[in-house]
């Protein structure tokens, strides 16, 4: 299938759809783009599809055993250890770890299993409830900023000035030139076969892409020589929900639309509720385990689970969370520490804590693989969160 | 041989880097064990065969422990230790150490099954041993930039700042970089598919 979103200009670009699958937008940018997947069918489909790609290359069982891991460590410590060893001077082939049991004991039950392939949270919920919540939002953005919506803003970070910009185009044009001379796509030929619609425009424009990148200097090549980044360099994140910025204020609709969202939006989270899929039955590891059942706790958060268990909990769930052994319970332990620091937000809440919390869910939320039960209950949290924000003090107060 | 080690497997990130700052350089194995997973699936993906991915591994944690004394404790460890592991991988595909690259349908040298066979357990689903053997050899066929890419986020889960960084590119080119990636992912898969659909 070709993803065939880009030519379309009421849709959003594919870089706008995976940065906002992966958590990369501003808050202004990621209510933007949600207002629109939520009520395009086509977009979340390019999502879906290319989320479940991932999930399947992320199946692939690790190949190699624990003797492997081990053996390497004892073999990396011994390197680190050897005085006046170095990565030049130590020989690695002689010392490589040998090659030990290919499968993981539990490779075989996640084999085939297709409850572990990713599924996003919105899979399963219902039409109806998609489909109100998607007019409420989008209602609610039309209205606010009507002028940004002809076309989804691209992310700042892809922004360029308009000399860079028409130097760009002609780079590109001249690319584009020499590709037609050299009569050849960027893809290989069957490519031609299996792509009818808008084929010749996308592929011209991605083997401009392709050219433009062969006349840049290769990036990693030239980061070659030194393979340690700078250890005080800033840190980047993993997954950090907004590596391009939540600098952005929140989208804040004013009393009225937000008033009218509220009627909305409630009778589509009851069917969010009810369309949600069964619980994952997968087991919790064993560090989350003993934070469980140390504070009584269920394996996934429920409305059922008092308050101040929940923050007696929430340093042990950080603890694990930080310390690494969170694993496959990592979108749990997130739905937990949102659902903690939401207990202790005072009334009326900052918007700063509120989006905070929201970061947990959204994490949540892609980090769920395959637990679209949870991924369900992080996104009608988030909803539900969104929805509570208090007014800002531009908005007028509500009749 | 494995030696008797004290447990710190309570102890963060930054502890553990305080830690062998002091001199306590045996906290390091912790450090090791939290992240040679992700590290040994990141250089397998990038330089595609074990023997590859090991020296690899072994490199970047030579490199990580001599850099450590500069290390800012607060920083993570885990993502920073990953774009060493991205960048050493990438050199060394690019220089004259690169190996073949594993086949999807041969067996291996160490007579382990052939990587299209690993990638499920045939008794469970079938229907999902061929899917993810196909995207398998529609990530092989994908340019070694695109191969990089996708492994920095599907393995490694860094942000797109820290692929940026280990890439040593600005943040809107991941941005595009990955999309095109993950295009032509989609776009190859649907050729693979129809072409064994013939």
């Amino acid at each position: 299938m070709k993803p065939n979103v880009k030519p379309d200009a009421h849709h959003p670009t594919p870089e706008e759809l995976f940065a906002y699958r992966d958590g990369e937008l501003s808050a202004d940018q990621r209510t933007l783009i949600e207002a629109h997947v939520l009520a395009c069918a086509k977009c979340r489909e390019l999502i879906n599809r290319v989320s479940g790609l991932e999930s399947d290359l992320r199946m692939l069982p690790d190949p190699v055993g624990e003797e492997y891991y081990e053996r390497m460590t004892e073999s990396v410590l011994a390197r680190v250890a050897a005085p006046g060893g170095s990565a030049e001077t130590a020989p690695l082939a002689a010392e490589r770890t040998p090659h030990v049991d290919r499968r993981r004991p539990d490779a075989a039950a996640a084999g085939g299993d297709e409850r572990r392939r990713l599924r996003l949270p919105w899979i399963g919920i219902a039409g109806t409830g998609a489909a109100a919540v998607a007019v409420a939002l989008v209602a609610v953005v039309l209205l606010h900023r009507p002028e940004e919506w002809v076309r989804a803003p691209r992310p700042v970070a892809v922004k360029e000035s308009g000399k860079k910009a028409k130097s760009r185009a002609a780079e590109r044009e001249a690319a584009l030139a020499k590709n037609r001379a050299r009569g050849r796509a960027q893809v290989p030929a069957a490519a031609g076969a299996a792509d009818e619609s808008g084929a010749p425009a996308r592929k011209d424009q991605r083997a401009a892409t392709k050219e433009k990148k062969v006349a840049e200097a290769k990036p990693s090549e030239a980061g070659a020589s030194n393979e340690t980044p700078s250890p005080s360099a800033q840190a980047p994140s993993p997954g950090a929900a907004d590596a391009m910025g939540d600098r952005a204020a929140p989208v804040e609709g004013n009393a009225k639309m937000r008033a009218a969202t509220r009627e909305a939006v409630p009778q589509a989270l009851g069917s969010i509720q009810t369309a949600e899929p069964p619980s994952s039955d997968r087991a919790p590891g064993e560090a989350y385990a003993r934070v469980l059942r140390d504070h009584g706790l269920p394996v996934v958060w429920d409305d059922g689970v008092p308050p101040d268990a929940l923050l007696r909990a929430e340093p042990d769930l950080r603890l694990v969370y930080q310390t690494h052994r969170a694993g496959a319970d990592s979108a749990r332990i997130r739905l937990y520490l949102a659902e903690a620091e939401r207990a202790r937000l005072s009334t009326p809440a900052d918007p700063a804590s509120i989006e905070h919390i929201a970061n947990h869910y959204r994490r949540a939320i892609s980090l769920a693989r395959g637990d679209a039960a949870l991924a369900a209950v992080a996104r009608r949290r988030l909803a539900d969160l969104l929805l509570s924000r208090p007014p800002t003090s531009q908005e007028p107060s509500t009749p | 041989m494995a030696q008797a080690r004290p447990d710190r497997s309570t102890l963060s990130d930054g502890e553990l880097v305080r830690l062998i700052q002091d001199g306590e350089s045996d906290a390091f194995a912790e450090l090791v064990r939290r992240t040679q997973r992700g590290g040994y699936r990141l250089a397998r993906r990038i330089t595609r065969n074990h023997d590859d991915a090991d020296d690899v591994l072994q490199e970047s944690y030579v490199k990580a422990y001599r850099a450590l004394d500069r290390f800012a404790p607060d920083r993570p460890f885990g993502p920073w230790f990953l774009t060493i592991v991205a960048r050493t991988a990438l050199t060394w595909i690019r220089n004259a150490k690169r190996r073949a690259a594993e086949p999807l349908d041969e067996p291996g040298k160490d007579g382990s099954g052939p990587l299209a066979e690993r990638v499920a357990d045939p008794a469970h689903d079938p229907a999902a041993v061929e899917r993810r053997a196909r995207v398998e050899r529609a990530y092989a066929r994908l340019s070694e930039d695109h191969r990089a890419i996708l492994a920095l986020r599907v393995e490694g889960d860094l942000s797109y700042a820290a692929i940026a960084e280990a890439l040593s590119i600005p943040v809107g080119t991941v941005m595009s970089r990955l999309a095109r990636a993950r295009e032509s992912l989609v776009e190859i898969l649907g050729e693979l598919r129809e072409a064994e659909s013939r």
